[in-house]
């Protein structure tokens, strides 16, 4: 969707210069920051099951 | 006038007062009476509000009546039924930890999602995130909008940008100033929590986390900020929707002037002891914190609801002065971190006085070390605040730290290191402080040979383990943080830090360098949020570890702490007997600051060490660290 959105110019990088390679690349990073994130959360519930277990 | 000023309360004190008080010319160099006198009196001002508010929200978080019901109670009813909560289920406390996170999550996706289409959003004048965009407008790259939905999803706030030349007002107003409620709600729901693991016997449940997140926002937070916001703008603070202001200066200079709706953000911002400012220089704008008045008031609601979870824990566990006890521990160690740092900024730096600048107060001019701060405020003031701010997990300035005298830098720095636990965060400081007492009377208990108790809960292995557990990630969150960003090296013009090694980005060299990358880990780590400054932290490898910082800062101290809650839930309440400790007397309060102080000073001596230590005895030996260059922001 951010992908999508960048290439009307929509989001915040000028869009003339993020299409092709350079757009997907910083796709990936929306992608990247996003799921690391999740993963954090998902690690928080891992550390609260074994908080419960000690 | 300066010396009325210089109280930092806006009060037209009588001339009689104000020359006995402070006879001109011979106010001492490190503390003025007037400025002790606004120390004092904002004590004051928190002692008498403590016990109002504390019996306030003991009835809220026990579901009684309160003046407030007729207008809240069907609103709140309507809540529950459209998000499918019922008002009487209990969760345990990985059930409520479960909830927790998932609240954080859905928020930390909606924040990210809005900050990076803020182009396509409305109430956006100034077309942020457009190619219409201001040419000195910062990008809101995945980075940034990274470590911003962290930072105001986790009650932290730390800006790698300036609000005024960044964000729409409505991601200003939807996603951070709603955060800014939300996050702070959470907190309060996590300490209410605990409080209940230990008024609570042989229980499995703690409350439920959806129910108490509801119940501060609606009747703690709304209403303390509707009528803060309502006060800022009598004040002159500023809150409407228009494009900003350009403006020709007299000296023909065209200035852009940010206009918005800063008294709803400033409100929420202190109440909730969040801290984000509408503008980038925060509570020191005009716009955000006009008047004396204001920054007295400010102060006060940074610490009013963390005072009087206080008194809000002595209640619901039966016994106040168990409450009292962690308000006079977190009050020694308040006005201590007051007094040193005033005197600190009041005694300047001795190198200008060595150059025949009169640093002394007078009735012309404050003295001391102005550098940084905000006439209207002066040095008491602002000392106070920085002091305040620090203690509480708020993180608004009104003077920048990176400008403080070597000491006077190095409280607030301490002050969030100790875990905020002077008070607090909204939430946070009660949570930080019950831990310390659960590690003191575990000390005490192995002074003396007995099982430890607290409020009549045997201290056991499982709750001394978790508190350790939290102690330890939090100090290892700050110091590897802050060591692999004082060796890290990049590529310049590379992606993870363009200007090169991460010790690129800071102003200073030397020590107060180290202080300003150290004080960014311990303000994220502790989601306090406030800047030292001085250090440009907008790019990818600052965003993304501060960023991790906050996360683990927050959720890995919440989890273990409401471990705790269900442990000690489940246990029952055992009769005091001759051997058990007073948790209520002066030893106690004098064991739980010695455990405080012993923790924090063995944990970050080292590295204080390395900052602001070293830097205050190279200042008297006449080497100071200038700035590199100018400040760059994002």
């Amino acid at each position: 969707m951010v992908h999508a959105l960048m290439c009307v110019g929509a989001t915040n990088e000028p869009h003339s210069a993020e299409l092709g390679a350079v757009a997907i690349a910083k796709d990936m990073l929306d992608a990247f920051y996003l799921l690391l994130a999740l993963v954090f959360f998902a690690g928080c519930w891992v550390f609260t099951k074994a908080c419960d277990r000690l | 006038m300066v010396e009325r000023e210089a109280a930092g309360l806006g009060l037209e004190l009588p001339s009689e007062l104000v020359s006995a008080l402070c006879p001109t010319g011979s106010l001492s160099r490190s503390m003025t009476p007037l400025g002790a006198f606004n120390i004092a009196i904002f004590f004051l001002a928190i002692l008498a509000l403590t016990k109002p508010l504390g019996l306030y929200m003991t009835r809220v978080f026990e579901g009684q009546r309160t003046f407030l019901h007729p207008l809240l109670r069907p609103l709140e009813k309507l809540l529950y039924r459209l998000c499918g909560v019922r008002e009487d289920t209990e969760q345990r406390w990985t059930e409520y930890a479960a909830s927790l996170i998932a609240f954080s999550v859905a928020s930390f996706v909606l924040v990210y999602v809005i900050q990076r289409l803020q182009g396509l959003l409305p109430l956006n004048p100034m077309h942020f995130g457009s190619a219409q965009a201001p040419s000195n407008a910062t990008r809101v790259t995945p980075d940034l909008a990274f470590n911003t939905a962290a930072s105001f999803v986790t009650n932290t706030n730390w800006q790698s940008y300036g609000g005024e030349n960044t964000f729409s007002y409505l991601v200003q107003m939807a996603a951070l100033t709603v955060q800014n409620f939300a996050s702070a709600a959470a907190g309060v729901a996590a300490s209410v929590a605990l409080i209940r693991g230990l008024a609570r016997r042989q229980a499995n449940t703690l409350g439920c986390f959806w129910v108490d997140l509801v119940r501060s926002t609606l009747y703690l937070f709304l209403p303390l900020s509707l009528a803060a916001a309502l006060f800022l703008c009598w004040q002159g603070v500023i809150q409407n929707f228009k494009p900003y202001t350009t403006v020709k200066t007299l000296e023909g200079i065209t200035q852009t002037i940010a206009q918005g709706p800063v008294a709803s953000q400033e409100a929420i911002k202190i109440v909730g002891t969040n801290g984000g400012g509408f503008f980038n220089t925060n509570s020191a704008h005009p716009f955000e914190n006009p008047t004396p008045l204001t920054n007295f008031v400010e102060m006060l609601m940074i610490f009013v609801i963390p005072a009087g979870l206080t008194y809000q824990f002595g209640r619901m566990v039966g016994d106040t002065r168990q409450g009292w006890a962690l308000f006079a521990a977190m009050s020694v160690l308040f006005l201590i971190g007051a007094f040193i740092c005033y005197g600190a900024e009041q005694s300047g730096n001795p190198e200008l006085a060595q150059l025949g600048v009169d640093t002394h107060a007078t009735a012309l001019q404050p003295g001391g070390n102005m550098e940084g701060k905000e006439v209207r405020f002066g040095i008491a003031a602002s000392a106070l605040f920085a002091v305040v701010t620090t203690d509480a997990s708020c993180g608004a300035v009104n003077s920048m730290h990176d400008s403080y005298t070597p000491i006077g830098g190095l409280i607030p720095l301490f002050n969030m290191q100790l875990g905020e636990v002077v008070f607090g965060g909204v939430g946070a400081g009660l949570k930080g402080m019950l831990l310390f007492a659960i590690l003191a009377v575990f000390v005490a208990g192995l002074m003396v040979g007995r099982t430890p108790e607290y409020i009549g809960k045997k201290i056991e292995q499982k709750e001394v383990k978790l508190c350790m557990l939290a102690l330890i990630i939090m100090a290892a969150n700050v110091l590897v943080f802050t060591a692999i960003s004082s060796v890290a090296g990049f590529q310049k013009n590379g992606y993870w830090n363009p200007p090169g090694p991460a010790v690129a980005n800071v102003n200073n060299p030397g020590p107060h360098g180290f202080s300003e990358i150290l004080y960014a880990y311990t303000s994220t780590n502790a989601n306090n949020g406030s800047a030292f400054a001085g250090l440009n932290a907008n790019t990818p490898w600052y965003n993304l570890t501060l960023g991790v910082a906050i996360l683990v800062g927050r959720f890995l101290f919440i989890i273990p702490m409401l471990g705790v809650a269900g442990s000690l839930a489940a246990k029952k309440r055992i009769p005091a007997t001759s051997g058990t400790l007073p948790t209520h007397g002066a030893l106690f309060v004098g064991l739980l600051i010695g455990t405080v102080m012993i923790v924090g000073a063995l944990t970050y001596f080292p590295a204080l060490s390395l900052g602001p230590l070293v830097e205050h005895f190279l200042m008297l030996e006449g080497k100071l660290f200038a700035a590199l260059r100018a400040p760059v922001w994002g």
